[in-house]
């Protein structure tokens, strides 16, 4: 009888002996920010640095494992790159920070905007001295950028990334090369030449981005700045660029009724010529869809002559990074020279550096103007010339709101 | 009359499942499908078959995947089958009230539920651990295995298992010989369905999973969520072959099975 007492003691324990084996605690310097670059370097080797971020790009994964990788692995890093998108990133890290872990498994983080702004708020991301990244010497302090993101003061929690501006590209020959460059001249064309217009359904990301240009063509930037962040507030800011929209309605694709939903979506009807103007939120769009056999040479890249919103991406470490000094290295590689001028071919997304254009080395300058001349695209310092920021991440979803039930429901 | 009027009913019940297969299948293989076209104008088997048998992400998730869902049924059918047989054939006090807990997990918003048990989680560090994914996971699927093997109990009765003893037979014997074989069909429906849900579950593995558990979901979220249908089509075929194989497997093995008893 005691015998079997004592059996099913032991069997009651042995869940418990599992928890205990998982849970090893190591301790050792990488968890915490290093001194400088050089002892980054030298904390690191041997190292595993994971990199989450979004993973539903093909072509930036691509470039994460063919492009830094390697070079990571000279340097005797191993990367892992986890696909999370940053909503569930940022909803890990909210628990562990309530759990009150101190070491978690993320290194870097791929954010910006909105998730910022919340991260940022329950402090969840470390500083990260510009003198740890040595690659921040080709960006420019002065950058609206490099300061605030989406309104959000940057204060050395994120690293400047990568740059996307928001462009509009047009069918060569449905518009005989003659392009709407403001608000205006885009609600005459489609006066003229009804059902071949259209834009992707906010709250899409790209087609929110176009509503937000709208805005700033028809009341400005500083004026929806400076509105408070209320519905009534935005509301009556951006009424004039609502009521822009609807006169537009009745003239776009299928008479405004039905709206695509996705860029994917928008994509096909452009490159079949059922619509003569798509856009993007990257300034190379043209080239990696022409590399994808989607667009052809008819396709050409336009802009707003006001300007055209542009924004960045960041990276950022978290506060539980387990392996610091790797991290810092990871971020110092992906911003060289050498892995954003790769990140400019098509197969890798094309993605433009955030470098300042004044600061940018000169192969990878060459490297934008020749594909000015292949692939349509507009030159680096024109898109620099006509930049305009992103409004505070708070306003986006208001404006979303406020397009679907003054533009979308309207009869 | 009835019998064209059951045919259609089988037709359109068939189309309905099997159009959307082809349409996966279709996304895998065409390409240059545009609009007006109702069919792609080409067909490329390369792609395909180049992400099945050299990408090695694709080849190293399904192993994941597998992996997770074994010990998903392992655990989950350690603890579904007592409490089947519990719920089946004991009265006891709160019966009822235990009936309907079984199904809570199913009815909790499953993203306030995990974000809840990845905090438990993290406080037993077992976030990021094999077992902390599969306890996440069997949380999800003992309402299916508990709710399958409590009918077979039920339909079976518990009266073999008296005459048994009567004939002197112990408890143990009782249950090898008598209550484990007759209960075969209730557990392969609990194993399948544990297996098939396991393999689909997408959120659970990545959260309570710290990323660290890239399966065949993880690594096709993405895509469907960012509009690149080619490449998730081409994880979607995948992922019916590897679940359709076990399915069809152990389907005609009970099958042979009816037919001999």
């Amino acid at each position: 009888m005691n015998k079997k007492v004592y059996f099913k003691f032991l069997v009651l324990l042995l869940p418990l002996l599992l928890l205990w084996g998982c849970s090893s605690g190591q301790k050792d310097n990488s968890s915490t920010m290093p001194a400088s670059y050089r002892e980054a370097l030298q904390n690191a080797k041997g190292k595993t640095v994971t990199y989450y971020g979004f993973g539903g790009n093909d072509a930036q994964n691509r470039w994460v494992d063919e492009v830094v990788t390697p070079m990571m692995k000279k340097k005797g890093i191993t990367v892992k790159r986890v696909p999370m998108d940053i909503d569930t990133i940022i909803n890990k890290l909210t628990t562990e920070k309530e759990a009150n872990k101190q070491t978690g498994n993320m290194d870097v983080l791929w954010i910006n905007g909105e998730n910022f702004y919340n991260a940022k708020k329950l402090s969840l991301l470390d500083t990260i001295k510009p003198s740890l990244i040595p690659n921040m010497k080709y960006m420019s302090k002065n950058d609206q950028d490099t300061k605030t993101d989406m309104g959000t003061k940057i204060e050395n929690q994120e690293i400047p990334y990568g740059n996307a501006q928001f462009v509009l590209i047009g069918n060569k020959e449905m518009f005989n090369g003659d392009y709407p460059t403001s608000a205006k001249k885009l609600l005459a064309w489609a006066k003229e030449n009804p059902g071949k217009l259209t834009y992707v359904a906010p709250p899409d990301f790209t087609g929110s981005a176009f509503v937000r240009n709208i805005i700033y063509e028809t009341v400005g930037f500083d004026k929806l700045d400076k509105a408070p962040a209320t519905k009534e507030g935005i509301y009556k800011v951006i009424k004039p660029a609502l009521d822009y929209l609807n006169e537009l309605k009745p003239y776009l694709w299928q008479k405004g009724q039905n709206y695509p939903k996705t860029t994917a979506q928008m994509d096909k009807m452009f490159a079949d010529g059922q619509i003569a103007m798509d856009f993007s939120y990257n300034q190379m769009y043209v080239a990696t869809q022409k590399q994808a056999g989607l667009f052809d040479d008819k396709a050409e890249t336009f802009l707003f002559d006001n300007g055209m919103i542009g924004n960045y991406s960041y990276l950022a470490i978290p506060k539980t990074a387990p392996n610091k000094s790797a991290a810092v290295v990871l971020i110092n590689t992906m911003l060289s020279p050498e892995a954003q001028t790769k990140r400019l071919d098509a197969k890798y997304g094309a993605t433009v550096s955030p470098y300042s254009s004044a600061k940018m080395p000169q192969n990878m300058k060459q490297k934008l103007d020749d594909s000015v001349e292949t692939n349509n695209t507009v030159p680096a310092n024109e898109l620099a010339k006509k930049r305009l920021p992103e409004v505070s991440g708070k306003k986006i979803p208001i404006i979303e709101q406020l397009w679907k039930e003054h533009v979308l429901n309207d009869k | 009359m009835k019998n064209l009027l059951n045919n259609i009913w089988t037709f359109i019940f068939c189309a309905l499942i099997v159009i959307p297969l082809i349409v996966i299948f279709l996304l895998a293989i065409g390409s240059s499908w545009n609009y007006p076209d109702i069919l792609p104008q080409q067909l490329e088997f390369q792609n395909l078959i180049k992400m099945l048998f050299t990408n090695s992400e694709l080849i190293h998730s399904l192993t994941q995947s597998i992996l997770l869902s074994l010990g998903t049924i392992i655990l989950t059918l350690a603890i579904a089958y007592p409490t089947a047989i519990l719920l089946a054939h004991y009265d006891f006090f709160g019966k009822k009230v235990i009936n309907l807990l079984v199904y809570l997990p199913l009815i909790i918003p499953s993203i306030a539920l995990l974000t809840n048990l990845d905090f438990v989680m993290i406080k037993f560090s077992l976030n990021g651990s094999f077992v902390g994914v599969v306890i996440a996971h069997t949380l999800f699927y003992l309402p299916y295995a508990i709710k399958l093997l409590m009918d077979n109990f039920e339909q079976n009765g518990n009266a073999f298992e008296s005459v048994s003893k009567n004939l002197g037979a112990n408890n143990w014997q009782t249950f090898w010989n008598v209550t484990f074989p007759m209960s075969k069909s209730g557990l392969q429906g609990a194993i399948l369905m544990t297996y098939v849900v396991s393999m689909t579950q997408y959120l659970a593995t990545l959260l309570v999973g710290d990323g660290k558990f890239l399966t065949l979901s993880v690594r096709m979220f993405p895509f469907t969520t960012a509009g690149k249908y080619k490449i998730a089509a081409i994880y979607a075929f995948t992922f019916l072959i590897v679940t359709l194989i076990p399915l069809f497997l152990i389907d005609k093995y009970i099958i042979r099975n009816r037919r001999r008893g």
